[in-house]
């Protein structure tokens, strides 16, 4: 059984119609006591990540999230927002300390880049594989990652991952690449809305929450 | 950048309407299943536009669960942050804030700050006035006045912090708006030409080859795509007079 976590922010609404439409169990924890007995966690997006932190830390999420975390049976998956809750800190609405899960940065998206790019990406992508990861163990990773390969994507967003080891998957925004889909044992943070993506969220739902 | 295609859904109580220049509505069937039609063609995004100053957020919620592609929602009522926290707890995934509605620069930072810039989109409609274009800067406030669209894109500092502050604009034709094989290339040519913000925006209103046409040369860096009524996203099935070949992404 899956938990989506619902601390009331984010599109738990989209992510529990996706599941549903997916035929996979789930049950939205609203308090933080009972997360502790599910070993496959959903952390939603659609929010700033300063409003986020803040209402994980207030309902007690942020601390069992990092507990579950430690179990290596456990299934983390962090969508968008979700994704960036994942890394150590982002800046988004002010600084904010985070779960500290996946290695790298949260920048926003068009940084450094010219002034004709935009500051929001919002719409299809495409991403694409980083070859170093085909080495992976994990095999159904792999796999995954094979099917996930150049397909497309819808994103919506205006801070972003810079790639990293962690980095399995990556889409072109402006100039320069950035993490679509970053791994690290057992946490994948994904840039994009696979609730949202038609055969990209079957996908992640078949090898990450199903575990095909 | 691949241009994406949103497909307009018009709704009051709880049917579906399609119309030209936002009069004259005509029955499309019942909301529930104009939405479930169309998202099962695998569109780019939906948007929904609510057209009664009152929304039962019951039915909205059941109306976005039919949705499994991206979802917006453009709506008339509300003034406040709570209102705006009642319509995103629908499940949606992104508000369509109108520039002629009362939120001011400061709330919409407000409601970016606690959802996101990305899901903030500004819709910003266009009138044809004696020849020109003009933006309506607020229907619901008689003292304020329409803006030359020329000056609006130059950055009029009235309005470059509600732009900046939002994660894409919308720029509709209202006149232009449902019509077939009509487009406001005034419009279109002028937003390309002088559109000088960072946030990245979609055109509205019409349909003809000069919209596709706009999309294929990739008319602007900020250019994300187009917006049209469902009977548009229908037509490119059904109407092979229609010679408009732009494909969604979500369906190539």
């Amino acid at each position: 059984v899956i938990a989506v976590i619902d601390a009331g922010v984010g599109n738990v609404g989209s992510v529990t119609r996706w599941l549903e439409r997916e035929n996979l169990e789930f049950v939205r924890v609203k308090n933080a006591c009972e997360l502790i007995d599910y070993k496959t966690l959903i952390l939603c997006g659609v929010s700033s990540l300063n409003n986020c932190v803040s209402a994980l830390e207030k309902s007690g999420f942020m601390s069992v999230i990092r507990d579950v975390a430690k179990e290596p049976s456990a299934r983390i998956l962090g969508i968008c927002l979700g994704m960036h809750l994942c890394f150590s800190e982002g800046s988004e609405g002010g600084i904010s300390k985070c779960l500290d899960l996946l290695e790298g940065n949260v920048i926003p998206v068009g940084e450094g880049m010219l002034t004709s790019t935009p500051r929001t990406n919002v719409g299809w992508r495409t991403i694409e594989s980083v070859y170093d990861c085909l080495n992976e163990q994990d095999a159904n990773l792999r796999k995954l990652v094979g099917e996930l390969n150049l397909e497309k994507a819808f994103f919506c967003h205006s801070f972003a991952v810079n790639i990293s080891s962690e980095t399995v998957l990556k889409y072109r925004f402006g100039t320069r690449d950035f993490s679509a889909v970053h791994v690290r044992n057992n946490v994948m943070g994904v840039q994009f809305h696979p609730e949202k993506s038609g055969r990209v969220g079957t996908l992640i739902a078949d090898y990450w929450l199903r575990r095909r | 950048v691949l241009m994406r295609w949103i497909v307009k859904i018009l709704i009051k109580g709880k049917s579906a309407y399609q119309s030209v220049g936002f009069s004259d509505y005509i029955y499309l069937g019942c909301a529930l299943n104009v939405c479930r039609t169309v998202s099962e063609m695998f569109p780019d995004e939906i948007a929904l536009y609510f057209l009664d100053r009152n929304i039962d957020l019951k039915f909205t919620s059941k109306l976005i669960g039919y949705i499994d592609s991206p979802c917006s929602v453009s709506w008339c009522w509300g003034r406040n942050l709570n209102d705006v926290d009642k319509i995103y707890g629908t499940g949606v995934e992104r508000l369509i804030f109108n520039l002629g509605s009362a939120y001011t620069a400061d709330a919409i930072n407000a409601i970016s700050n606690r959802y996101g810039l990305s899901s903030c989109v500004l819709q910003i409609n266009v009138y044809r006035k004696s020849g020109t274009l003009e933006v309506l800067k607020s229907r619901h406030h008689p003292n304020t006045s329409n803006v030359d669209l020329h000056r609006f894109l130059l950055g009029d500092s009235a309005f470059s912090s509600l732009v900046d502050n939002a994660g894409e604009c919308i720029f509709q034709s209202v006149d232009a708006e449902g019509a077939f094989g009509d487009v406001d290339k005034q419009m279109i040519e002028l937003v390309g030409q002088k559109y000088a913000f960072q946030t990245p925006f979609v055109f509205s209103g019409g349909f003809s080859e000069d919209t596709a046409a706009a999309l294929d040369c990739e008319y602007h860096p900020m250019l994300n795509g187009i917006a049209s009524s469902a009977m548009h996203f229908f037509s490119n099935f059904t109407l092979n007079g229609m010679r408009i070949d732009i494909k969604s992404v979500a369906r190539s």
